[in-house]
């Protein structure tokens, strides 16, 4: 197929089909909406790592675990999870929550929207294995 | 000698038929409330890398073909361009993409190409064109040079690349449960291809096939859905980025982190490349049969 018929095609098809899927509420986030479930979406992550305290986002987008093997962030990523230990992370404040910089190019970093306490707490914690 | 061969570029004429395939799933999946799950940004990144493996194709394509070309000229052999002939291309193709796919599970700087096609946590017709940017890079091209040398001409054999490529698209969804049984048996289905996207201990390293289900069954790849056993889609660790360039090398960025460590042996340092996905040098990751035989063991 030309080029000129084939880039429109492949552009044209990218913006309909996304347009599709928000028309369709397929852009809804994660949200973990217990403990249980946030312990589940990190035990598919690190199976090994036995968790000994979790701390959930009052907006449930994120939970902060406390494990055998050190402090991890399990959190949603469009309507999925992922998780890592904050070993190395670097955290800030912004007037939402926080922002956590981790030494991973596959999970550069993750935006936290938290309550002010939530996000000092979590800062403060974060801080201590940073 | 058969030098002008041409075939249509068969991937570029299916994109009409993939997008539309998708706008059919898509709306299967809102009307049924079952059949899988679509996520907006997981679907641009999707077809973002779909896209770019195109782009990517049409930039190093020449690599592979000269190289294809280098061996057609220096081999004696000519099986011409009849239908048989292209159909025992097309079967034996299939049998190079076997191992080539298998190769890119098992030795980390293949996976670190193919890693990409896996790094999405939903299975659906979009994750099928979630494809590589980088492949060129694998040298695994070499893998189609007995093809070539046997007298399958260059084009012959990217033409039925292209078509297994495409046959591979529709078995990518959950919408479609089981085929008939003979089918089941010879051919690549979605049943046999989710088990192969399922990063359940179980599932890793699995169904391998690209179009003949019999290759795994042959190798002792083959393992079969278990109904109580639902896939669970995506990576053993998942990638946190919807970013395509990150998509597309976070493995070999992920390689060349770990050669750099200080204080390795040179072979620990090609091991970091060529062992397969987890291994390392202080057995701190898990490598596919290791979770395999925790799995196992746990029951």
């Amino acid at each position: 197929m030309p080029l000129h018929l084939l880039v429109p095609l492949v552009v044209g098809g990218i913006f309909a089909i996304m347009i599709a899927t928000v028309l369709m509420g397929m852009n809804k986030p994660r949200r973990f909406e217990t403990d249980k479930e946030a312990v589940y979406a990190w035990s598919r992550e690190y199976p090994r790592a036995s968790v000994l305290q979790t701390s959930l986002a009052a907006n449930k987008s994120a939970a902060l675990i406390r494990s055998e093997e050190g402090l991890g962030l399990v959190w949603a990523i469009g309507a999925d999870s992922t998780a890592r230990f904050l070993a190395g992370a670097v955290v800030s404040q912004t007037v939402t929550g926080l922002t956590l910089e981790l030494p991973d190019y596959a999970a550069p970093g993750v935006q936290l929207e938290l309550e002010p306490d939530e996000a000092r707490d979590w800062a403060a914690q974060i801080g201590e294995i940073g | 000698m058969t030098d002008a061969l041409t075939y249509p570029d068969v991937v570029s004429f299916a994109v009409p038929f993939f997008i539309a395939a998708i706008f059919a799933e898509l709306f299967w999946i809102r009307m049924t409330g079952r059949g899988g799950r679509y996520e907006t940004r997981d679907t641009v990144t999707s077809l973002i890398m779909g896209a770019g493996n195109v782009a990517a194709g049409i930039a190093l394509g020449f690599v592979a073909w000269g190289f294809f070309m280098v061996l057609w000229n220096l081999t004696p052999l000519d099986l011409g361009a009849s239908i048989p002939i292209v159909v025992l291309c097309f079967v034996l193709d299939d049998l190079r993409y076997y191992w080539v796919h298998r190769f890119g599970h098992r030795i980390r700087w293949v996976w670190a190409s193919h890693v990409n096609h896996h790094s999405s946590q939903h299975y659906n017709l979009s994750t099928a064109l979630r494809q590589t940017w980088t492949y060129t890079f694998t040298f695994m091209m070499v893998v189609r040079a007995p093809l070539i040398l046997l007298g399958f001409h260059p084009a012959m054999v990217l033409f039925c690349g292209g078509l297994n490529l495409i046959y591979q698209f529709w078995i990518h969804t959950e919408a479609i449960g089981k085929m008939p049984k003979w089918f089941e048996a010879v051919m690549n289905t979605p049943s046999h291809h989710r088990v192969h996207h399922g990063r359940n201990p179980r599932y890793l390293d699995a169904n391998y096939a690209g179009v003949f289900i019999v290759w795994d069954k042959m190798f002792g790849s083959f393992v079969p859905e278990d109904p109580q056993e639902k896939p669970d889609y995506g990576l053993v660790h998942n990638i946190g980025t919807f970013n395509p360039i990150r998509v597309a090398f976070h493995e070999w960025v992920g390689i060349w982190r770990d050669i750099r460590q200080p204080g390795l042996s040179l072979k620990q340092r090609l091991l970091y490349a060529v062992a397969p996905p987890g291994w390392s040098h202080d057995g701190s990751r898990e490598t596919s049969d290791q979770i395999k035989t925790r799995a196992t063991k746990r029951g």
